[in-house]
């Protein structure tokens, strides 16, 4: 906020006090994350809830299929018990068509006020993303704000599994017609480079990499990380030290930032492939939005149940961030 | 003649010890070469785990705990360091400038300005002369009048309450930001933060310690809450990121390991001084402390300026008998 | 001084550092091999990831036969066969998957239709561009030489010409507006393409209906473009125009919706390539599942036939080792690989030979030499023999008196005193003379050496050794990134090795250190074993192949008799295999994305056939068996495979038929026995 582009960010406790607008149209994912429920826990608190979805996202893989239900089932009473009434809830498969997606998001703008949080906390990137860019050009939408709840932990094993191919985020292919000479390929780091070897190398092998390696947090994770530095390494140059970019992970406009000065503000024609946290994969799909970048991925086709657990505590209050992206009408970003 | 690391993991035939090899042969270029007290003409980083591994005097087993262990090291390196710092200016400084003078967030165009003008009548000082503040202010850019940056440590013992006024007077310093690089249990911040404390009636405070143990937070918020000045860590580190006294439920077992290895090696590393000694004459606690290090915090942090004593000393502490692999250096021997 | 560099630190090197420096590194042994691919006719070429396919397939770019050009390096593909130019389209990059997505589950099934035929307009439009393209290429580097080598003239007056007539083709079914230039009809021509890429993004609901209205017949644009060159001058007669299609894996995973669409578009190019026009020819790069046995041609019941619409390049099959190791490549390509990294450093080994792999790793250790290798204290040779406790004390003293002087000798021994054959085990009363070794004889010793190395470094708790050119092209198995991969590693593995060491610093070194290599290959193992499985079905696979490596590891240290040898792999019959879908389906994939390799073999027993799979050799070491095949592997039922893929590891299933195994009850084992094989790659 103060070295960059002013773009409010914080606590919930400490945002939400300062925000004009009290009553809000609440967009999130009906996920088994015991986290799914902690932000409109306390939006509910202190706004009044104009309008609220929950997409319920089933996943493709059968192998939790069961639990999962059984777990999404008592988050729904769950969600009942907080905003007083019957949630509004849509299913969708996994890999179900962008355009069954814009036509719920779509909808849902309809219905809300016009001033939308979205919670991408338990979303998987292929939804939140097209969701985000949705919301963020809509004319309609005149406030948004991206809340994201920071878990106790993750899942000490495989947090997914049977990664599909590598392709583009649904919306998020270039408009351009030209083949572009890609000069770099921005990296989220996270656990497992699922087929980032193949993307890289396929079409991209000329490209410089830029690895935004998110720090802090430290331990457990950070071993983690860098196992993945040294699995990219294996098949990539990375000479110079400054290829990797540590990146907090909260701060989601100065990931923004640093993807403006790597690109020298989207000149240098990039690709993105968000393998890290949702909040560095939310600057990129600003960015990518914003710049009209490919963005890749490789969608696993089930994710484990209990990815994350808990909730972390802060002064005993819970960590849940909010992110203005539009105020006003005006995109921060 | 072949590199005495390279022989022993063939010798030790461990697929574990295999993995860490290549681990730490990364790490080593990526991370622990800064580690400034070992840069040349010091010995490398490969010629002290040769004597980090000759303390198992031939002990195979313990040679390759010793060798493992180093992959549980959260080692904080310039870089590291300089994200720590962008973190410490975006987040809690302009959110606590933001609060003081009730700066509205969502009118964006007038909010930046509103917040650069607060900075300028803010000087940001280290507690102590490990807090690199320069860098503090060129990788910030921060803009400021006051051309000094005085380390309360030092003002707390030689400074004159007065001539502190007539600066704070002469340059228009409404705020003072104190910040140190790493605070175990706050006992070494709190004196400076209590002289700092006599000037609230002229200045607002705020106290950003970079990382900080969970000791020294619990010990530091109670102490802003006495005092009544503000205090923010940006990353405070987890209960789980320490080795624990005893044993746990679900206790990972590589802490349960260390716990066992620093234990067991404590004697040799203390050159045969008992766990928890004093000074017979004024009662102080002995170096190395404990095997848990200094108040039994259990640290696994190096950071590339030194290690702190709450870390594990069979990491850092030199005796007759133990070579360690991140030696410290204390300010008083 | 010499830079200590791991020349085979980034293995993608080859693609990443653009065209010029392709000159020096892409290896031209291949291209006896992949001749086709520079001639007429439509040709599949499949690999697995690593394979070399996307490099075979960059030669036919035009940079990259200007970097040949402006290097005056001379380019791989023989003179007759230079007279050509190439477009191309990748399909995963272009984004077709997102075609898939805009099909919603209740699509009729003339919508899904419809799609297919807009996946072939956008490819006709995007490859007619990318031809333009390519054409001004040439023609930008004005170079008159260079263009009659590829037949291609550089008079800029003839696009206009040529743009002029395409636009008026009737192949565009109304589609273009009748243009003088070039740049007009590219401008069409990307208009179309960004209309494809915002319907896509859903930055519009729908195509326009120009578009809706004017959808062109696959491959008939591609096709009209090439003559209307040849026509004008463009290009000459006989000049080839090929066209690549690449990623053709991509396909058949579009089925989001559980819509055929994916199957449609595989017709769509399958359709291309039945107009057997002389136009075009098409290059589709594939991986090896996904081009099918019997590929459909889009809205007709025909069926493209192999040798008339298209033949195959498998490189995989021809770089595998078949029986006559005289006529494998492999070998060769790795060296010429190996030779060109090594040219961009300042290393240089002593000269022994003709092959620098030799130089720098020697030649493989003989089984016997690895035997004394691996105990190097002869007094703890005795260690390695476990005595069965009914034999005599003087054969016991007798192995291990043999032991300390040869202990791959003693081993075997210990193994023939425990074979079925009552004369065999009576060796325990009459131990042989020195020069008369009965587990001498030279099948019987070499199907078994490398079992008892597998047991002698079991019992003295310590890995296989493995090093030397030999093993590293074994264990490469026909695969140049495995290849590169296991040179990084061992590479890194000598670095460390030599670490602060003044040595290495001199001009000329010597080979590198076997227990160096073994390490180096073993970390290699390990990573690879460890990497993230992509693909179908990724985490049984790698559940299965740790089954696998586990369970043959152990078949292979318990049978001390040696009995089974060749347990580092299974068979199974292929009527079994053709009643059972999953497994069936399951070992199609494993071998496909190369966590199998497949070898059929056929017995003496009236017509039964079966296949044999093996570990990928590279994983070899990490499970710490051999990677040759010696005799027989294990013969079993499909069921154990599905057991295995229902992740059962402890299932009685599984440990009974290992139970049954060990004890020779098992009827397939009885069959192994009685039955003669040879072996024939598939």
């Amino acid at each position: 906020m103060l070295t960059d582009n002013f773009r409010p960010w914080g606590r919930f406790d400490w945002l939400s006090q300062k925000l004009n607008i009290r009553e809000w149209s609440v967009l999130g994912c009906l996920g088994t994350e015991e986290r799914f429920s902690q932000a409109i826990s306390l939006i509910k608190n202190e706004f009044v809830i104009n309008h609220s979805l929950y997409v319920d996202v089933i996943d493709k893989g059968k192998d939790f299929l069961e639990e999962s239900r059984k777990i999404k089932a008592h988050h729904k009473q769950k969600l009942e018990g907080i905003l007083g009434v019957q949630p509004n809830v849509s299913l969708m498969n996994l890999l179900d068509s962008p355009v069954i997606l814009k036509r719920v998001v779509n909808k849902f703008i309809e219905d809300s006020n016009g001033k939308v949080i979205i919670d991408i906390s338990c979303f998987p990137k292929r939804f939140f993303f097209p969701i985000l860019k949705i919301l963020y050009n809509s004319d309609k939408v005149e406030e948004l704000i991206a809340a994201y709840t920071v878990p106790d932990g993750y899942h000490e094993g495989e947090l997914a599994e049977n990664p599909l191919p590598w392709s583009h985020i649904p919306m998020f292919h270039s408009s351009a017609t030209l083949p572009l000479n890609i000069e770099k390929a921005i990296i989220g780091v996270g656990f497992l480079p699922f087929g980032l070897p193949s993307l890289l190398k396929d079409d991209y092998s000329k490209a410089e990499l830029s690895l935004l390696f998110p720090f802090p947090p430290g331990p457990p994770n950070y071993q983690r990380t860098w196992d993945f530095v040294r699995e990219i390494n294996k098949f990539y140059p990375l000479t110079d030290s400054h290829q990797i970019l540590r990146i907090d992970v909260k701060d989601v406009s100065g990931c923004y930032n640093h993807l403006t000065n790597i690109t020298s503000n989207g000149k240098v024609p990039s690709i993105l492939a968000p393998y890290g946290p949702k909040t560095q994969s939310l600057a990129m799909a600003l960015f990518a939005i914003k710049h009209d970048c490919d963005v890749y991925y490789t969608q696993p086709e089930q994710y484990h149940p209990n990815y994350s657990y808990g909730v972390k505590m802060c002064n005993g209050n819970p960590e849940v961030y909010l992110y203005c992206l539009k105020i006003d009408n005006t995109k921060l970003y | 003649m072949s590199d005495y690391i390279e022989n022993k993991v063939r010798k030790w035939g461990d697929r574990k010890c295999r993995e860490t090899n290549l681990r730490l042969e990364y790490l080593e270029k990526k991370l622990f070469s800064s580690y400034k007290i070992c840069l040349p003409p010091q010995p490398d980083f490969w010629a002290r785990i040769q004597k980090w591994i000759e303390n198992a005097n031939g002990n195979e087993d313990l040679e390759k705990e010793l060798f493992n262990s180093i992959n549980e090291i959260f080692y904080i390196g310039p870089d590291e360091f300089d994200e720590l710092f962008r973190r410490a200016y975006n987040g809690p400084i302009a959110r606590w400038l933001i609060d003081l003078y009730d700066i509205d967030v969502t009118n964006i165009k007038t909010a930046k300005e509103a917040l650069i003008e607060e900075v300028k009548h803010t000087l940001f000082c280290p507690i102590s002369d490990s807090f690199n503040i320069n860098h503090f202010y060129h990788i910030n850019n921060i803009p400021g009048e006051a051309d000094i940056r005085p380390e309360w440590r030092t003002l707390e013992m030689l400074g004159d309450q007065q001539q502190i006024r007539n600066l704070f007077n002469n340059n228009q310093i409404r705020n003072i930001v104190l910040l140190e690089d790493f605070v175990g249990g706050g006992s070494q911040a709190s004196d400076s933060l209590i002289f700092a404390n006599n000037f609230s009636d002229v200045v607002s405070i705020l106290y950003v310690p970079l990382i900080i143990c969970p000791e020294g937070l619990v010990n530091t918020e109670k102490l802003s809450q006495r005092l009544g000045f503000l205090f923010e860590p940006v990353l405070p580190l987890s209960v789980d990121m320490f080795v624990q006294k005893a044993t746990f439920h679900n206790e990972p077992k590589q802490m349960d390991d260390l716990r066992t290895l620093a234990n067991k090696t404590y004697l040799t590393v203390s050159n045969g001084q008992a766990p928890g000694a004093r000074n017979p004459v004024d009662g102080r606690f002995l170096k190395p402390y404990y095997p848990l290090g200094w108040d039994q915090t259990g640290g696994l942090v190096v950071m590339h300026t030194n290690t702190p004593d709450n870390t594990l000393p069979m990491f850092h502490f030199k005796s007759v008998r133990w070579e360690p692999i991140f030696p410290r250096h204390s300010r008083n021997e | 001084m010499v830079e200590r560099i791991n020349p085979f630190h980034d293995l993608y090197l080859t693609e990443a550092i653009g065209p010029d420096s392709f000159v020096k590194l892409f290896s031209p042994i291949f291209m006896s091999q992949g001749l086709a691919l520079y001639q007429p006719g439509n040709v599949i070429l499949k690999g697995l990831q690593g394979s070399g396919k996307t490099m075979l397939l960059n030669l036919l770019k035009p940079e990259t036969h200007i970097a040949y050009y402006k290097q005056k390096v001379e380019f791989p593909v023989p003179k007759a066969y230079r007279k050509f130019i190439s477009a191309g389209i990748n399909l995963r990059k272009s984004g077709i998957a997102e075609f898939a997505q805009l099909i919603l589950p209740d699509a009729e099934a003339q919508d899904i239709k419809e799609n297919a035929l807009y996946f072939g307009d956008f490819v006709n439009y995007w490859v007619v561009d990318d031809l333009i393209r390519s054409i001004e290429t040439v023609i930008d580097l004005n170079d008159d030489d260079f263009a009659s080598e590829i037949g291609i003239s550089i008079d800029k007056t003839l696009l206009n010409k040529f743009a002029h007539k395409l636009s008026d083709s009737l192949c565009w079914l109304g589609g273009l507006e009748e243009v003088e230039s070039i740049e007009s009809l590219k401008a069409q021509l990307r208009d179309r393409i960004l209309n494809y890429r915002n319907y896509i993004n859903l930055n519009i609901d729908s195509l326009p209906d120009k578009i809706k209205r004017t959808k062109t017949v696959i491959g008939e644009p591609i096709s009209q473009a090439a003559d209307l060159m040849r026509e004008v001058g463009l290009i000459q007669k006989e000049t080839n125009v090929f066209i690549r299609i690449d990623q053709y894996e991509e396909l058949p995973t579009l089925d989001f919706s559980e819509t055929d669409f994916g199957l449609l578009c595989q017709q769509i190019i399958h359709k291309a390539l039945s107009s057997r026009s002389d136009s075009v020819s098409y290059r589709i790069g594939t991986r090896q599942y996904a081009w099918p046995s019997e590929p459909v041609i889009f809205s007709t019941t025909g069926i493209l036939e192999l040798k008339r619409d298209y033949s195959v390049v498998n490189i995989d099959d021809k770089l595998r080792r078949s029986e006559n190791r005289s006529t494998w490549l492999f070998p060769y390509l790795v060296e010429d690989v190996f030779t060109r990294r090594l040219q961009l450093t300042d290393y240089k080994f002593y000269k022994k030979g003709k092959s620098v792999l030799t130089d720098a790793f020697g030649s493989s250790m003989t089984a016997k030499l690895k035997a004394e290798h691996l105990v190097i204290n002869e007094k703890s040779r005795v260690n390695i023999l476990k005595f069965d406790p009914e034999w005599p004390s003087e054969w016991n003293d007798y192995l291990k008196k043999l032991s300390i002087v040869d202990p791959m000798s003693a081993k075997l021994g210990e193994a023939w005193a425990r074979q079925k054959d009552i004369k065999k085990r009576n060796i325990v009363f009459n131990p042989p003379k020195e020069d008369s070794l009965p587990w001498n004889k030279v099948y019987w010793k070499k199907e078994r050496a490398e079992q008892a190395l597998t047991q002698i470094a079991s019992r003295n708790k310590q890995q296989l050794i493995w090093q030397g050119k030999d093993d590293i092209v074994g264990l490469s198995g026909g695969n140049i990134l495995i290849f590169l991969f296991i040179c990084q590693h061992i590479w890194d593995s000598w670095l460390r090795d030599t670490r602060g060491n003044n040595e290495v610093n001199s001009e000329i070194l010597s080979p590198i250190r076997s227990e160096v290599q073994t390490l180096g290959i073993l970390n290699a193992s390990e990573e690879w074993q460890k990497k993230p499985i992509e693909g179908k079905q990724s985490k049984k696979r790698f559940s299965v192949i740790q089954q696998l490596g586990e369970r043959y590891y152990k078949l292979l240290i318990d049978d001390l008799a040696m009995s089974y040898p060749g347990r580092n792999g299974f068979s199974i019959a292929s009527y079994d295999l053709n009643r059972n879908k999953i497994v069936k389906d399951y070992l199609k994939l494993a071998v496909d994305y190369g966590d199998l390799q497949a070898i059929a073999h056929t017995s003496k027993s009236k017509g039964e056939k079966r296949r044999k799979f093996y570990l990928a050799p590279i994983l070899c070491p990490a499970f710490r068996i051999s990677y040759k095949h010696t005799k027989e592997p294990e013969y079993i039922k499909s069921s154990l495979i599905e057991t295995m893929l229902n992740n059962n590891r402890n299932s009685t299933q599984v440990n009974s038929s290992l139970k049954n195994t060990l004890n020779n009850k098992s009827e397939l084992t009885q069959q192994q026995e009685e039955l003669n094989f040879t072996d024939k790659p598939e």
